[in-house]
C-alpha cells in the first residue's frame, strides 16, 4: 500500500484553489494522498527540502516568487534533477522549460478533477519510469564496467593478440596488449595506423600476408603463417587466423582475429625434423654398415670355400697317396695313423661344407614355388640310397604326399637332414625305423613328420639343438657337424614355415616341419 | 685315342697341381696337360704369343680345365675373354674349384661355360672325376671347329 501512497505539495497562494485540488485528489481512486500546502514559494521551497514530493502543483504566478525562480531554487537543491511539477497557469503560453528541461502545465480556468488527475498520474508514472530509467542505466553502467574490466582483464594478460579490424584493414578498432610484448610495438600506433603492423613482416612472407588481407576484404576465413622481425632485429613466427563477422542481413561488419607468437613450436618442430633427419641418416648408415658386414661375410664364406679348403683338400689328397704309394712300406700303426689324418680331413671339410650351406641358407634369396613332396621324397631315398643300405633302415613313406610352397634344393636338403638324423641316432644293434607322412592341422599349412626309433631327446634340449654346433653327443659316437638341425630350421623359416619336435628320452623322436599348402 | 690330345689346366696351387697330374697318371689317360698357374699367362697361351708362340710346344688345347680364383686374372675373366675371341670362342671350358658358391656357379654359365665342376675330396674321388672327364670330353664328346689363324 505504501507504493500507492504519493505526496502532493501544493504550492498556491489562493486557499480556495489549494482546496479544490485538495478535494479533486482525495477523490482519486488510484493512489492516496499525503497531501502538503504552502501558500508562499518560500515555504513550498521549506517542505521541499523536509522530503521531495512526488508532485508539485505550483503556481505560476506566487507572491513571493514566481514558478521561474521556484524551480530553479528547486534545482539547485536537487542537483539540477528535473522535478515532478505541475505547473498551474492562467495562459497557455507560459509553458515553462528550463535547462532543457519541459515542465507539464494546466490551465487553471480549465482545471477539473479529471484533468488535474490525469495530470498527476501522467508524472507520477513519469517519475516512476524515469527512476526505473535511472536505475537501468546504473546497472547497465555497473555491469558494462564490470565487463570492460573482466574483458581487459582476459584479453590484456592473454598471450595472444585479439584483434578486431574492418574487413578492409583501414581501421583497427582493437588490439591487447599481447601486440606489444609480440610485435614490441605499441598498442595505438596499430589504431592510428591500421596497417603499421605490415611493416614488420619479413620480405619472403609479404606476399603471402598481402593476400590474406585480399581474403579478408572477400569475407573468407584466413590463416596463415608468417615471420615478423622486432625493431630490435629478432625473427618471430606468427600464427594468425581471422573470422569475418557479419550482422544479421549478411553484411560484412569486422573481422575480428587471433594471431599468436609460435615461435617456440616452431623450434621445436625444427629440432624434431632435424632428429628425424638425422636419425634416417642414422638409419642410414646402419644400414650400410650392415650391408659392408654381409658384404664382408659373403667375402668371407668365399675365402672359407676356396682358401681354407685347398690346404685341407691337400692335406687329405696327400695323406690319400701317402697311403696308396708307401702304404706298403709302413706298418699298421703308421697306416692308422694316415687314416686319422684322413678322416681328420673328411671331418673339417664336412663341417666346412655345412657352415657354408648354413651361410648360404641365411643369405641366398629363396623363390618359393609348388613342390611336389613325392618328387622331393624321392630324390631324397635316392640321395641317401647307400647310407639307408649300410644302416639296414627302414623308411616306410605314407604316400601320396601333398605339394607344399617351398624352395625345391632347400626343402630336400631340410628333408636330407632329418632323414639322416632319424637313421643316425639309434641304439647300437638296432636297425633304424623311420615313419615319414604328412598331415593338415591347421588349414594352409602342411605339416611333415619324420618319426624315428631312436634315442630320443630329453625335452630340456629341444629348444637348443636346432641351433649351430649344438651337440648332445661326442663325435665317436654320433659323428656330425652339429649344424644339420640348425640347417633344418633356418632353411624353413626362410621358406616361411616352422620346424618342431615331440620326443622322449629313449623312446624315438618324430620332427615335424610345416609349409604353406600348395595342394589344389 | 689316336691322337693326344692337349687339356690346358689353369690352375695356381701346386698341391692341386700335383693331384691332378698324378690322378692322369694312376687313371692312365694319354694326354698332354699344359699347365699354366696365373691368368695373364693363361691368356698368352690361348693367344699364343710371348713365350707361348710356339703352337707345336703349346697347341691349342681339346679343353680348359680352369679354376676360378687365380693371381693377374680371375677365371671368370678368362673365360669372358674367351667367349669374346673371334677363333677360339667356342673351347669346351670346364670350371674346375673348389668354390660352391651359387653366384660362381651362376657367373661362369651365364659367361659360358661349358661344365662346372667342383675339386672332389681324396684322390679317389679325384681319379673318377678325371677319367669321367677325359672320357666325356675327349672320347663321347662331338668337338666344335676351332679354326686357328696364322698360328703354325
Amino acid at each position: 500500500m505504501i507504493q500507492n501512497q504519493k505526496t502532493v505539495l501544493i504550492v498556491d497562494d489562493n486557499y480556495e484553489d489549494r482546496q479544490t485540488y485538495r478535494r479533486y485528489l482525495q477523490q482519486d481512486k488510484q493512489y492516496i494522498y499525503r497531501i502538503l500546502q504552502a501558500e508562499s514559494a518560500i515555504l513550498g521551497l521549506e517542505l521541499c527540502k523536509q522530503g521531495k514530493p512526488d508532485v508539485i502543483l505550483l503556481d505560476f504566478m506566487l507572491p513571493d516568487m514566481n514558478a521561474r525562480a521556484f524551480v530553479e531554487q528547486l534545482q539547485a537543491e536537487f542537483n539540477n534533477q528535473k522535478l515532478p511539477v505541475i505547473i498551474l497557469t492562467p495562459q497557455q503560453d507560459e509553458a515553462l522549460v528550463l535547462n532543457g528541461k519541459s515542465y507539464d502545465y494546466l490551465i487553471k480556468e480549465k482545471i477539473d478533477a479529471v484533468c488535474l488527475r490525469f495530470a498527476v498520474h501522467k508524472l507520477i508514472e513519469q517519475t516512476r519510469l524515469e527512476l526505473e530509467l535511472e536505475i537501468s542505466k546504473q546497472f547497465i553502467k555497473t555491469a558494462l564496467n564490470e565487463s570492460e574490466k573482466r574483458f581487459r582483464l582476459f584479453a590484456d594478460n592473454l598471450d595472444a593478440i585479439i584483434w578486431i579490424a574492418s574487413p578492409d584493414s583501414s581501421q583497427h578498432f582493437y588490439a591487447n596488449k599481447a601486440y606489444e610484448k609480440i610485435w614490441h610495438r605499441e598498442c595505438d600506433s596499430l589504431i592510428s595506423q591500421p596497417l603499421s603492423w605490415l611493416d614488420a613482416v619479413q620480405k619472403e612472407d609479404y606476399e603471402r600476408v598481402l593476400s590474406k588481407l585480399e581474403q579478408q576484404r572477400n569475407g573468407q576465413l584466413t590463416n596463415i603463417e608468417f615471420r615478423i622481425i622486432r625493431p630490435d632485429g629478432s625473427v618471430r613466427w606468427i600464427w594468425d587466423r581471422g573470422f569475418p563477422i557479419r550482422d544479421e542481413t549478411g553484411a560484412l561488419n569486422y573481422y575480428v582475429g587471433i594471431a599468436e607468437d609460435i615461435t617456440e613450436q616452431k623450434l621445436a618442430h625444427e629440432q624434431i625434423r632435424h632428429l628425424t633427419e638425422t636419425l634416417e641418416q642414422q638409419v642410414m648408415e646402419r644400414t650400410s654398415q650392415l650391408q659392408a658386414a654381409n658384404n664382408e661375410l659373403e667375402a668371407f664364406a668365399y675365402t672359407v670355400s676356396h682358401d681354407l679348403r685347398a690346404p685341407l683338400r691337400a692335406m687329405q689328397g696327400f695323406a690319400e697317396a701317402l697311403a696308396e704309394d708307401y702304404g706298403k712300406l709302413l706298418d699298421e700303426v703308421g697306416n692308422e695313423y694316415i687314416s686319422r689324418i684322413v678322416n681328420s680331413a673328411q671331418r673339417l671339410e664336412n663341417l666346412i661344407q655345412d657352415l657354408l650351406a648354413y651361410s648360404r641358407l641365411s643369405r641366398a634369396d629363396l623363390y618359393l614355388q609348388p613342390v611336389n613332396l613325392n618328387n622331393v621324397m624321392f630324390e631324397v631315398m635316392t640321395q641317401l640310397d647307400s647310407d639307408l643300405k649300410a644302416k639296414d633302415a627302414q623308411v616306410i613313406i605314407s604316400a601320396p604326399l601333398p605339394t607344399v610352397l617351398a624352395h625345391p634344393s632347400t626343402v630336400a636338403q631340410v628333408i636330407a637332414n632329418l632323414l639322416t638324423n632319424a637313421i643316425k641316432f639309434v641304439r647300437v644293434g638296432e636297425q633304424p625305423q623311420v615313419l615319414i607322412w604328412a598331415e593338415i592341422k591347421t588349414p594352409g599349412w602342411v605339416r611333415l613328420w619324420v618319426k624315428d626309433n631312436g634315442i630320443g631327446i630329453k625335452a630340456e634340449h629341444h629348444k637348443r639343438i636346432f641351433r649351430v654346433f649344438e651337440r648332445l653327443h661326442g663325435i665317436e659316437r654320433y659323428p656330425g657337424t652339429g649344424i644339420g638341425l640348425a640347417i633344418v630350421r633356418k632353411g624353413v623359416e626362410r621358406m616361411g614355415g616352422h620346424v618342431g619336435l615331440e620326443s622322449i628320452k629313449g623312446q624315438g623322436s618324430s620332427f615335424w616341419i610345416e609349409l604353406k599348402d600348395d595342394s589344389r | 685315342m689316336t691322337t693326344i690330345h692337349t687339356i690346358l689346366l689353369v690352375e695356381d696351387d701346386p698341391n692341386e697341381i700335383y693331384l691332378t697330374q698324378r690322378a692322369f697318371q694312376k687313371a692312365n689317360i694319354n694326354v698332354s696337360l699344359q699347365i699354366i698357374d696365373d691368368g695373364d699367362s693363361a691368356i698368352a697361351y690361348l693367344n699364343g704369343t710371348g713365350k707361348y708362340a710356339d703352337r707345336q710346344r703349346f697347341p691349342i688345347p681339346k679343353l680348359i680345365l680352369l679354376d676360378l680364383k687365380l693371381p693377374c686374372r680371375s677365371g671368370h675373366e678368362i673365360l669372358a675373354w674367351l667367349r669374346q675371341h673371334p677363333c677360339l670362342n667356342l673351347l669346351p671350358v670346364v670350371i674346375f674349384t673348389s668354390s660352391r658358391e651359387p653366384a660362381d656357379v651362376n657367373l661362369a654359365y651365364e659367361l659360358g661355360a661349358n661344365s662346372y665342376l667342383v675339386k672332389p675330396n681324396g684322390i679317389k674321388a679325384l681319379k673318377r672325376v678325371v677319367e669321367t672327364l677325359t672320357l666325356y670330353w675327349l672320347v663321347d664328346n662331338e668337338p666344335p671347329e676351332v679354326q686357328v689363324v696364322g698360328a703354325e
